[in-house]
Parts: C-alpha cells; sequence; structure tokens
C-alpha cells in the first residue's frame, strides 16, 4: 500500500515537472518572438540556441573550452584535496596545533575567495595558475573546515573502546579516527567542488583565454546571446553531475561501513 | 530538497564549536598572521608583488582622508540592501505559500530543481546581456543569490513545526490568518534566520564578483581596477574591507537569530 502511494506520488511529480518544462519553453518562446531586439540580442528562440550549440560542438570550440574549465577545476580540487585532508584531521585531532591555528583559519575565511581573484591575477598572471589557485582556496577552506568538524565529533565511546583494548596512537589515527572522519570529509568535498565550478567559472569571466566563463563574457561584449546561454545551462549540469557522482560515493561508502 | 547548502559563501556556513575560541590565542594569531606577512614583504622587498601591513594601512588612511572610499562602500552596500531584503521578502512570501498550498508547491518545486543547480554568480554575463550594467543588473544578481537559500530554509522551517501546535491552534478554533501569524510565523523564524544569513553571504559574494566583471563603481570594482594599474596595496584594503563587511553582516545575522530562538522558546514555555 505505502509502495503504490510513493509511486503515485512520484508520477506526479514527474507530470508537474512536465509541465514546468512546457511552460518555462512558452514563456521563451513568447519572450523572443516579443520583438526582433530580444530575438537578437537578448533571447533567442530555442531552435536558434540549439543550432549555435550545434555549431559550437561541431567546430570543436565549446569542447575545447569545457576541458580547459574541467581540468583546471580539478587541478586545483586535487591539491586542496591533498593539503587540507592532511592538515584538517591533524588540527581536528592534535589540542595544540589546533588552538594556535583556528584563529588564523577564522581570520582568514571571511575574506570570500571571489574577492581573492584580483590579487591572485597579480600574483599569478591570467594564465591557469591563478584559477588553480583560486580553486585550490575555496575547496581547501571547504574541506578542512568539514574534516575539523568530522574529527572533533566522533563519538568519544569509539576512540575509549579502542584505547581501552590497547590501542596505540598510530592504530588509533589511522583505523578509528580516518574512517570515523570521512563521512563528513566527502560532504566537505562536495560542497568545495559545487563551488569550485563556479568560482572557476568567474575567474574566467574576470581574466583569462579560455573556460567557459571566458566563452560567456566574450559573447556578452559582442551581444551575442547563443554562447551566454549554453555556458549557463552547461554549468548547470556540470553541477548536477558532480553532485550526483558524490552521492553515489557517499552511498557506496556508507553501505561499505555498514556492511562492516 | 534535502540540501540546503550549496553554494554560499564558506564564511557565513556556522561550524558549531564544543567552546569558543580563546580570545588570547585570537590575538596570537592575529599577531603571527601580521608578522610573517611583514616578513614576507620584507624578504620578497616588491612592493607590487606583496605590500607591507603598514602600506596597506597607510593607503586605508589615504582613502579616507580623500574620501575615494566611501562612493564605493555607499554603492556596494545600497545596493545590497535594496537586493537583499526585496528578495527576502518575495523568498519567504513564497516559501510560506509553497508550504501551506499543495498545489502551489507542486507546481513551483521543478522550477527550483531547474534552477537551483546554477551559481548565482555565474549569471553575471547573461544580467549584463539583459540588464546593462547599470543598479537593476546588480540588483538582479543579488535576488538571485538570496532567493534559494531563504525560501529553501523556509520550507524547511515549517516543515519541522511540531504538528502538535498546530493541532492545538486548529482545535481551540483559530482562523487560518491566525494560524500563519501567530503559530507557523514565529515557529520557523529560527529556520529562515539561518536562511537569511546564508542568503546574504551568497549575495554579498555575488555582488562583489558582479562588481568585478561589469560596473563602474563598487568595493568589487573598486579592487579589480586597482588591478590593473598594479595597485597591489588597495586591493588588498579592498579585500579586508569586503571581508570585514561580511564578517559584520555575519553577526548582526548571528545575534537575530538568536534572539529568534529565544523568542520561540518564550512562545512554547
Amino acid at each position: 500500500m505505502k509502495n503504490s502511494v510513493s509511486h503515485f506520488k512520484n508520477h506526479r511529480r514527474k507530470l508537474f515537472f512536465l509541465i514546468d518544462i512546457i511552460i518555462l519553453l512558452i514563456l521563451w518562446t513568447i519572450v523572443s518572438f516579443s520583438s526582433e531586439v530580444a530575438y537578437n540580442y537578448i533571447l533567442p528562440p530555442i531552435n536558434v540556441v540549439f543550432g549555435d550549440f550545434v555549431k559550437l560542438i561541431a567546430d570543436g570550440v565549446l569542447v575545447q573550452h569545457i576541458t580547459s574549465s574541467v581540468l583546471r577545476t580539478l587541478l586545483g580540487f586535487f591539491l586542496a584535496v591533498i593539503t587540507a585532508v592532511p592538515v584538517g584531521l591533524l588540527l581536528g585531532w592534535s589540542e595544540r596545533f589546533y588552538s594556535i591555528f583556528e584563529p588564523i583559519i577564522e581570520i582568514l575565511r571571511p575574506i570570500s575567495p571571489i574577492a581573492w581573484i584580483p590579487l591572485s591575477i597579480l600574483w599569478f598572471g591570467i594564465g591557469e595558475n591563478s584559477k588553480i589557485f583560486i580553486i585550490w582556496l575555496l575547496a581547501f577552506f571547504f574541506i578542512i573546515m568539514n574534516a575539523i568538524h568530522g574529527v572533533k565529533n566522533i563519538n568519544p565511546n569509539l576512540i575509549d573502546a579502542a584505547r581501552t583494548l590497547g590501542a596505540s596512537k598510530k592504530f588509533l589515527f589511522f583505523k578509528v579516527i580516518m574512517p570515523a572522519a570521512f563521512p563528513n570529509i566527502l560532504i566537505g568535498m562536495r560542497l568545495g567542488m559545487g563551488v569550485s565550478i563556479g568560482a572557476v567559472v568567474i575567474a574566467e569571466m574576470i581574466a583569462a583565454k579560455s573556460g567557459i566563463g571566458f566563452m560567456m563574457e566574450r559573447a556578452r561584449t559582442v551581444i551575442d546571446p547563443s554562447p551566454v546561454i549554453i555556458g549557463l545551462v552547461l554549468i548547470g549540469l556540470l553541477g548536477i553531475l558532480t553532485n550526483l557522482c558524490f552521492v553515489k560515493i557517499e552511498n557506496f561508502m556508507m553501505k561499505h561501513r555498514v556492511s562492516k | 530538497m534535502e540540501e540546503i547548502r550549496y553554494f554560499e559563501d564558506i564564511s557565513f556556513i556556522d561550524f558549531p564549536k564544543k567552546k569558543a575560541i580563546n580570545k588570547v590565542f585570537f590575538l596570537i594569531g592575529f599577531f603571527i598572521l601580521l608578522v610573517s606577512w611583514f616578513l614576507l614583504s620584507e624578504i620578497i622587498n616588491n612592493k607590487t608583488f606583496l605590500p607591507s601591513p603598514f602600506a596597506v594601512v597607510k593607503v586605508l588612511v589615504s582613502y579616507i582622508i580623500t574620501g575615494k572610499i566611501f562612493p564605493h562602500l555607499w554603492d556596494s552596500l545600497l545596493r545590497i540592501f535594496v537586493g537583499f531584503s526585496l528578495a527576502s521578502l518575495v523568498a519567504v512570501g513564497i516559501g510560506l505559500l509553497m508550504s501551506l498550498s499543495k498545489i502551489f508547491n507542486d507546481i513551483c518545486e521543478p522550477f527550483i530543481e531547474l534552477f537551483r543547480p546554477i551559481p548565482p554568480y555565474c549569471y553575471i554575463s547573461v544580467t549584463l546581456l539583459w540588464f546593462g550594467m547599470g543598479f537593476t543588473g546588480k540588483i538582479f544578481i543579488i535576488y538571485i543569490a538570496t532567493f534559494f537559500p531563504v525560501l529553501l530554509n523556509t520550507i524547511l522551517g515549517v516543515k519541522e513545526i511540531d504538528g502538535k501546535l498546530l493541532e492545538a491552534a486548529q482545535t481551540l478554533g483559530a482562523k487560518k490568518n491566525f494560524i500563519v501569524r501567530k503559530v507557523i510565523l514565529p515557529s520557523s523564524l529560527p529556520s529562515i534566520m539561518t536562511g537569511l544569513r546564508l542568503g546574504f553571504g551568497t549575495a554579498w559574494l555575488s555582488l562583489v564578483a558582479a562588481e568585478m566583471v561589469g560596473a563602474s563603481s563598487g568595493l568589487g570594482f573598486l579592487i579589480s581596477d586597482a588591478r590593473e594599474f598594479v595597485e597591489t596595496d588597495v586591493v588588498i584594503m579592498g579585500m579586508i574591507i569586503i571581508g570585514l563587511i561580511g564578517y559584520a553582516f555575519s553577526v548582526v545575522f548571528d545575534k537575530l537569530s538568536h534572539l529568534a530562538f529565544q523568542h520561540r522558546r518564550k512562545l512554547q514555555n
């Protein structure tokens, strides 16, 4: 009985999703055909945008922009993971390190990574390095905060149990603390990744030679609306995709933990 | 809709702490940061790469005395004030409507799901294309940035209300209007406050980003303009001001949500 109710609910949701997409398309078309200016310079109808999309793919331009954006994000994110996870675990574990470095983190945290973009361009130029720095910075704070939080909130019974059973400090760190803090670190990584995609785009809008953000801004300055809309949709899709990947990984890990 | 946090600024996320930061350690940390900054700038000895803290303070004083900073500050604050209050009013309204009416919720939910995955600051190009570099465009960006966190947290707040409270009010013959004003709104206020804090963080960040890409005033414009003239001291000064304003507002919202919690507790007793 319960199953059929949720089944019905699911159908209802899908139906409304469809209705909303149709409403959106109708509104889009009305705006596009409302005037010549709108048609050419504000919001071309969906078939024109799709045509431009196909053209951009055929040129290979779009793929090139996407790859450079994605590669930057992955590289910066990777650097953030290998720096933030060990430091975060250490800060969560050792009270002494925590009390020294926590104020420094708290002072630097309110300055949003977006505000670092001009400085990073001054330091690293408008090439790859400045973008990688921004993504590293952004993801670093997300992961380190969640890692510290994760270690601090481990059930003390777990640690006490391991200690009573005579676990060494090393064993405790690698076999108890690290696995227990892992779900939190994964959450930090997921949130950090979501924001990184946005940050790389805005960094590319300000100064770059390639990337999705660069494509959008260049099209904007010559008043060519199609690439701007295509870029926006692509960013949304990338966000959904990465979020889905992380949710899958999280579920897999949780299952693994339970079965253990 | 289980994921409430999505694109907000890390500086506005609240990590519950077991104990407050020790003030002495905070001062020591601040001191370490300043000294290492100073030593680094002495070693590098390149004013355009890393000016010393004193140079940044000097620039700040000169900007205040000549009054060059105030138009930028005023413009940014005005934009965030107008956009944020507009968006939060609408978002709280729609959030309440969505949680009260099932059909309205069904219609709106797919729209939210469709637009939420796009970070608000990625709308900058579209905004500049549609609204130009002026005031309206900035308001649009702030609006989008504020809307989703406030809306989602409003819905969450209503969902979390104790069902007994509503039943009690209904049994005692309260009208729907009364229930909304006297039961639902006060009970969901803490969650709404959380949404406002997160929304403000996202909005502030998006505004700075929008001002960097296309504007002729504002703090974001100030630092991105200074970058083009390689005035690193002005860039760092601007970053610190942006950080301070963000921090000040997060403290204000913290205090407000604390008040909201107390108010709710008082109501429940």
